[in-house]
């Protein structure tokens, strides 16, 4: 048989040229002219003869045609036909599209055009011999107006000064001036400012996802010398709970779980420690440049001077943000497996950092910002270096690195290996031709394998590669390439003359210290205004995700980027930005605006994009649910640790372990079990954020599981019942009225609620009973569960 | 959430009456102001709708087609031998796959339509004539998890809302005590609630469980909808609640997310009576019970389930879906295969005759299939392995052409080969049966608009009646 080797070129996409002209022997061309020939007049020319249009652009009507073939590559690869289009076509494989489109040629027909691609594809008084191919996406090109690179967000934040603008008396800080001009151009007022009694509950909700207790509300009242707000803020800001609810907030933005989802659910044993690293950042005030990377190369971080081994660690688990996301395991397409791994880093990555949909371009150039698929296959290139995977096979074992000195990793990759060739063996090796004495020998071998693996402090963490560029996969298509591409970042906001990545290794930490860092357009932006959402219930881009075309335009970009010029020159320090935020008049008022004012703003800016109020928010799920354990007196407000007792890979889906599944404790909501596609029913009615995405902003719907949660779930009769016990304590009624609204709502009731109460207290007969209804009625109050 | 205008704000309008409506009252209210309409203008036809409710009876884990409804004589006859074509290029378990093995099941032709139909279905084969059988249906992911997202979802890549969402979406709900899309028993495993989720259409749209794979049909409970407390409280509370409520909006003026918050609770309050109440089989004569099998142990919990999905079906519940979980027989199949058709069989012919006897057949589709079918080669000697190319599903009731059989797979089962259909095309085709062209149900979230068939999709004209 002969294999012309320069079509193997071909494949590349390259123009070649043959060394001799092939002659076809008279067995093939019999061949050909008897089964092939009229098999693609017959099965193929309707839509791709010599005269035939379709959305391929693809002929069959000469060898020249194949080789050249259509928009996803050449049709064929002669020698070869498990990987030529047109064979896997025919076959109806997955991967192409089904050709003929609704009927599959008869066996025959499908094992004929393979036998003659295996033969070469010999085509009597043909030859490629300057087969040209199809113009293929050349990777410095860039197909994109002037005006898609002028988009807003791609051009670096401008420095403005505040501007000068009144009323006077409503100015705290810069940030106030940037709104109130907006407002006053608008003829609007903002609305006054809250009581304080108001501002210690949102501030308190705010950084720390639990209401102030009265002696807290107490407290701020009675500290009447100048500068207690900013003082309550400080002494917020450090608590160990501010991380505990910014870190999960963190963890929305990069989609945190604990298990892989999707397929099987099996438990990222390892996972806790990016959380609690998370947490734990966000209290130490990490700068945010150093904290994102860390994630993405912690492990390339060249150590520092007389640094101790934990920080080495610390840094090696900050990358779980690279490994935690949603795998497919049981995926029997390795490169897909792994491209679907890639992928979910690049999206997130895109979102989380830098608010670009950059995962639009793995198929085709994104169709709204400017990033050609040649920038999505040059990040990929990156990625695809970097190993998260032991494997690609169904069932694969991800990467875990040791905390521990040199040998311990030895012994854990020996594990490793151990686990997977017993696993190998017992789940895809052919059971029937075990004995059962060999079966009990490799499962005994398994069990103490993981046992061990357990006892090994270790992250899901990644390795690095080799150096190494990617081709574009036409369509997405791990079986169509085009051209390579080089490593580099995308090109409009990174620029189109960046130096080539200084091997060795995949470039990672380039990448890494590009994203963190003011030399890109966006990460600052984005980090603020994720921040500013956080308190003001919208962001001033109300897409934090999304800061590309379809995203939305900010509301008030001057101070956007104001704030994002103060962060980088603060250090990149969140806890900075916190103070600068709430210590603005803007951050004070109140929920409620003038009459006047809210009837002009009804038509003028109903959304209240310029800021006439403070938005009314819901609490997060994990904000209620932390709220009802500390109103019961209940919270157990331990740091840290594994939340689930199991061990790596065990399947949490199934029956077994996931009795080990525990939402009745009494820990911080941010340390319970994250499970893909089975996250805890009371937060998933509270819309807690889908852990298979990157999500930056909660939904606040509003449907019936949510009333019957607090009409009947456990957690809720539990807690009540905790509170209306204390409440015995009290000397008479109006003291327990006055106590339940000053735990619950921070505030006395007003005397047509005490009659009204009255009233409702009369129809029990038991007194606890009755206590736990009035504590039910004010934590499903409106007045309760949303932050004024 | 991002939501869109025009057609979407009419497909909402017609939720108003629904479980969904309080959430979506705001949304309403926004577009109504940001447009300056009526939110409340009656939605024009599109397609004339053939049904109004689904039922969908899934079968978890891959049911073989070929020894159920799509016979395969010449497999018997090469029984045995190896395979004579190549196999895909992606398998699930390449090391543990044997030769051809043919279905230890006998086939007989049934009704007027003929249709074959192997013994294990002796019930479902008296109603062939009113079947629409597939036999082409095809799929890309060969493992559950990819494969069942695909099924529910249009896509094994992303998360996207399920079918049934996408119908309430569509169409609202007819009963706003319950919930409009109603799954069983269904399975957490496998994509667990992202195969019922709304993802980004709006929380009302999503599938809400009925207990989980594991719990009995008998046990299975909506969350939280056991009272904690005596009516008669919980109708104290809610007055209060109410109460507090009404102060607060004098504070605060007119708020659309508070008032509806207050509803919701009037809503939880009116299906937490509900929902008890279409559980209360009970209250179903003993013959009925019988029918479904609901007398004998083995069929049992299915034909609960299936009572359950007519009961809420004929509430109004636009899409009801009943699990049927372990039809993954890698090994073992005969006895396995058995068994499962057996606990399903007499329940589903059941719900047929009852539809049909109350005259709710013309109005419900009831579909059945589950996420692949298997292989013609052996699987462990005496199993079949994941075969997504090619197998069954079958149809029933409104709009639907009764007592056909739709394509066919090649002479061993192995890949559909004429008259291909791709669960898109069925999506398409389940939608247009709905009274909704698929291309034209969609969403915009994170800038463009989602549909469920994504670009793909044909309706099967065949199919409809």
């Amino acid at each position: 048989m002969r294999i012309p080797p320069l079509l193997l070129v071909l494949a590349c996409g390259l123009e070649a040229i043959s060394a001799a002209p092939p002659t076809v022997s008279q067995e093939d061309a019999t061949f050909f002219e008897t089964r092939i020939r009229p098999l693609l007049v017959r099965r193929c020319f309707d839509c791709h003869g010599p005269d035939a249009e379709n959305e391929a652009d693809l002929k069959l009507d000469s060898l020249g045609a194949m080789l050249t073939g259509g928009r996803s590559g050449p049709a064929i690869k002669p020698g070869k036909p498990d990987s030529s289009l047109l064979v896997l076509a025919v076959r109806h494989d997955p991967a192409t599209p089904d050709m003929p489109p609704k009927t599959k040629l008869p066996l025959n027909e499908v094992a004929d055009l393979a036998e003659w691609i295996k033969r070469g594809a010999p085509w009597p008084g043909q030859r490629p011999s300057r087969a040209r191919s199809r113009p293929v996406a050349d990777p410095d090109a860039f197909p994109y107006d002037q005006a898609s690179k002028d988009h807003w967000a791609f051009q670096p934040p401008q420095p403005t000064r505040p501007p000068e603008t009144g009323p006077f008396d409503r100015i705290r800080s810069p940030i106030d001036r940037f709104v109130l001009q907006r407002l006053s151009a608008a003829g609007l007022e903002p609305a006054p400012e809250t009581t304080r009694r108001q501002l210690v509950r949102r501030a308190t909700l705010d950084l720390h996802g639990l209401p102030p207790t009265p002696r807290q509300i107490e407290a701020f009242l009675a500290d009447s010398r100048p500068g207690a707000f900013a003082r309550l803020v400080d002494r917020l800001l450090a608590s160990p709970r501010y991380g505990q609810r910014y870190g999960r907030l963190w963890l929305d933005v990069v989609r945190y779980a604990d298990s892989n989802g999707m397929d099987d659910n099996l438990y990222y044993a390892d996972a806790w420690r990016y959380r609690d690293w998370v947490i734990d950042r966000f209290n130490a005030d990490w700068p945010f440049d150093r904290f994102l990377v860390e994630q993405i190369a912690g492990d390339l971080v060249p150590p520092s001077p007389n640094e101790q081994a934990s920080d080495r660690h610390a840094r090696v688990i900050a990358t779980g943000f690279l490994t935690l996301g949603p795998k497919m395991l049981a995926e029997d397409d390795p490169t897909k497996q792994q491209m679907d791994i890639v992928d979910d880093q690049i999206d997130t990555l895109g979102r989380a950092a830098l608010g670009l949909t950059l995962g639009c371009a793995r198929c085709h150039d994104h169709k709204f910002d400017p990033v050609p698929t040649s920038d999505y296959y040059a990040l990929a290139g990156i990625f695809k270096n970097t190993q998260v995977m032991l494997s690609f096979r169904v069932d694969s074992k991800w990467n875990a690195t040791a905390l521990g000195p040199a040998s311990l990793e030895q012994q854990l990759s020996q594990l490793e290996g151990t686990i997977d060739r017993l696993d190998r063996i017992l789940v895809l090796g052919n059971r029937q031709q075990m004995s059962d004495k060999q079966r009990k020998a490799y499962s005994d071998e398994l069990e103490a394998a993981r046992t061990a693996y357990r006892s090994i402090p270790k992250a899901m963490a990644v390795n690095d590669g080799t150096g190494g560029d990617l081709e574009i996969f036409l369509r997405g298509n791990h079986l169509t390439r085009g051209p390579r591409v080089p490593r580099r970042f995308p090109r409009i906001a990174a620029g189109f003359d960046q130096p080539p990545l200084a091997g060795p290794g995949s470039g990672r930490l380039d990448l890494a210290r590009w994203v963190g860092s003011d030399r890109n357009p966006l990460v600052a932006r984005v980090l603020v205004n994720r921040i500013w959402q956080a308190h003001f219930g919208h962001g001033l881009v109300r897409s934090p995700d999304n800061f590309g075309h379809l995203g939305q335009r900010p509301d008030n970009q001057p101070l956007l980027d104001w704030l994002a010029l103060r962060f980088v020159g603060d250090g990149w320090s969140i806890k900075q930005l916190h103070r600068r935020i709430m210590n603005s008049d803007a951050y004070r008022m109140s929920t409620i605006a003038g009459a006047d004012t809210r009837r002009r703003a009804s038509q003028l800016d109903p959304d209240n994009r310029l800021l006439w109020k403070m938005n009314r928010r819901r609490m997060h799920a994990e904000v209620l649910r932390d709220s009802l354990l500390a109103l019961a007196g209940q919270l157990d407000e331990t740091m840290g640790g594994q939340s689930i007792d199991a061990r790596a890979f065990d399947n949490l889906s199934g029956a077994g372990p996931r009795s080990k599944i525990r939402f009745d404790v009494t820990r911080r909501s941010v340390y319970l079990p994250v499970l893909r596609s089975a996250v805890y029913e009371v937060f998933q009615a509270f819309d807690f954020p889908d852990p298979a995405v990157p999500s930056g902003r909660r939904d606040e719907t509003t449907v019936a599981p949510q009333a019957l949660f607090l009409m009947n779930g456990k957690l809720v009769t539990d807690s009540t019942r905790a509170i209306a016990l204390a409440l015995q304590n009290e000397p008479g009624d109006v003291a327990r009225l006055q106590q339940a609204y000053l735990r619950i709502l921070g505030r006395a009731p007003r005397p047509d609620e005490r009659k009204a109460w009255q009233s409702f207290l009369d129809g029990f007969d038991d007194r606890l009973s009755a206590w736990q209804s009035v504590c039910r009625v004010l934590v499903s109050s409106n007045e309760f569960v949303y932050i004024e | 959430m991002t939501h869109a205008t025009g057609h979407r704000r009419r497909f909402l309008s017609e939720l108003g009456a629904g479980f969904g409506s309080l959430a979506l009252t705001g949304l309403l209210a926004d577009e109504a102001a940001a447009a300056g309409g009526d939110v409340l203008q009656p939605r024009p036809s599109g397609v004339a709708p053939r049904a109004k409710r689904v039922i969908m009876l899934f079968m978890f884990g891959g049911p073989s087609h070929i020894d159920s409804f799509d016979p395969k004589p010449r497999l018997v006859a090469e029984h045995g031998r190896p395979l004579p074509f190549a196999k895909p290029r992606v398998l699930s378990f390449p090391l543990r796959h044997g030769n051809l093995v043919g279905s230890p099941f006998g086939f007989r032709r049934h009704g007027e339509s003929g249709a074959a139909v192997s013994e294990v279905f002796p019930h479902v084969a008296d109603h062939v004539d009113d079947l629409c059988i597939v036999n082409s249906m095809h799929c890309t992911n060969p493992r559950h998890g990819g494969a069942v997202l695909e099924w529910h979802t249009g896509t094994d890549t992303f998360i996207r809302p399920s079918l049934g969402s996408w119908l309430v979406y569509g169409l609202g709900t007819e009963n706003r005590n319950l919930p409009g899309y109603v799954t069983i028993c269904q399975a957490l495993s496998q994509g667990g609630a992202n195969n019922f989720s709304s993802a980004f259409l709006p929380a009302a749209c999503g599938g809400t469980p009925l207990g989980r794979d594991g719990t009995s049909a008998a046990e299975a409970k909506f969350p939280f909808i056991k009272p904690a407390a005596p009516r008669a409280v919980q109708r104290k509370e809610l007055e209060m609640i109410r109460r507090l409520g009404r102060n607060q909006l004098e504070l605060t003026g007119a708020d659309r997310a508070l008032e509806g918050r207050i509803a919701s609770f009037e809503l939880a309050f009116r299906m937490q009576a509900a929902a008890p109440e279409v559980q209360a089989l009970e209250t179903e004569s003993r013959a009925t019970q019988a029918l479904y099998g609901i007398d004998d142990k083995a069929t049992e919990d299915f034909g609960r389930q299936c009572l359950l999905a007519r009961r809420f079906s004929e509430r109004g519940v636009r899409f009801v879906q009943c699990n049927s979980n372990g039809w993954d027989h890698h090994s073992g199949l005969e006895s396995s295969m058995r068994n499962m058709a057996r606990s399903v069989d007499k329940p589903i012919a059941g719900l047929l005759t009852d539809l049909e006897t109350r005259g709710l057949l013309d109005e419900t589709l009831v579909i059945w299939g589950g996420e692949f079918g298997r292989t013609p080669t052996a699987e462990n000697g005496n199993g079949r392995d994941h075969n997504p190319h090619g197998f069954t599903m079958w149809m029933a009731g409104g709009g639907v052409r009764p007592g056909i059989v739709h394509g066919r797979t090649d002479e061993y089962g192995y890949y559909a080969v004429e008259n291909k259909v791709h669960f898109h095309d069925l999506h398409a085709t389940i939608l247009h049966l709905m009274g909704i062209e698929h291309q034209q149900l969609t969403f915009r979230y994170s800038g463009r608009d989602f549909r469920l068939t994504d670009i793909h999709g044909e309706i099967v004209d065949d199919l409809v009646a």
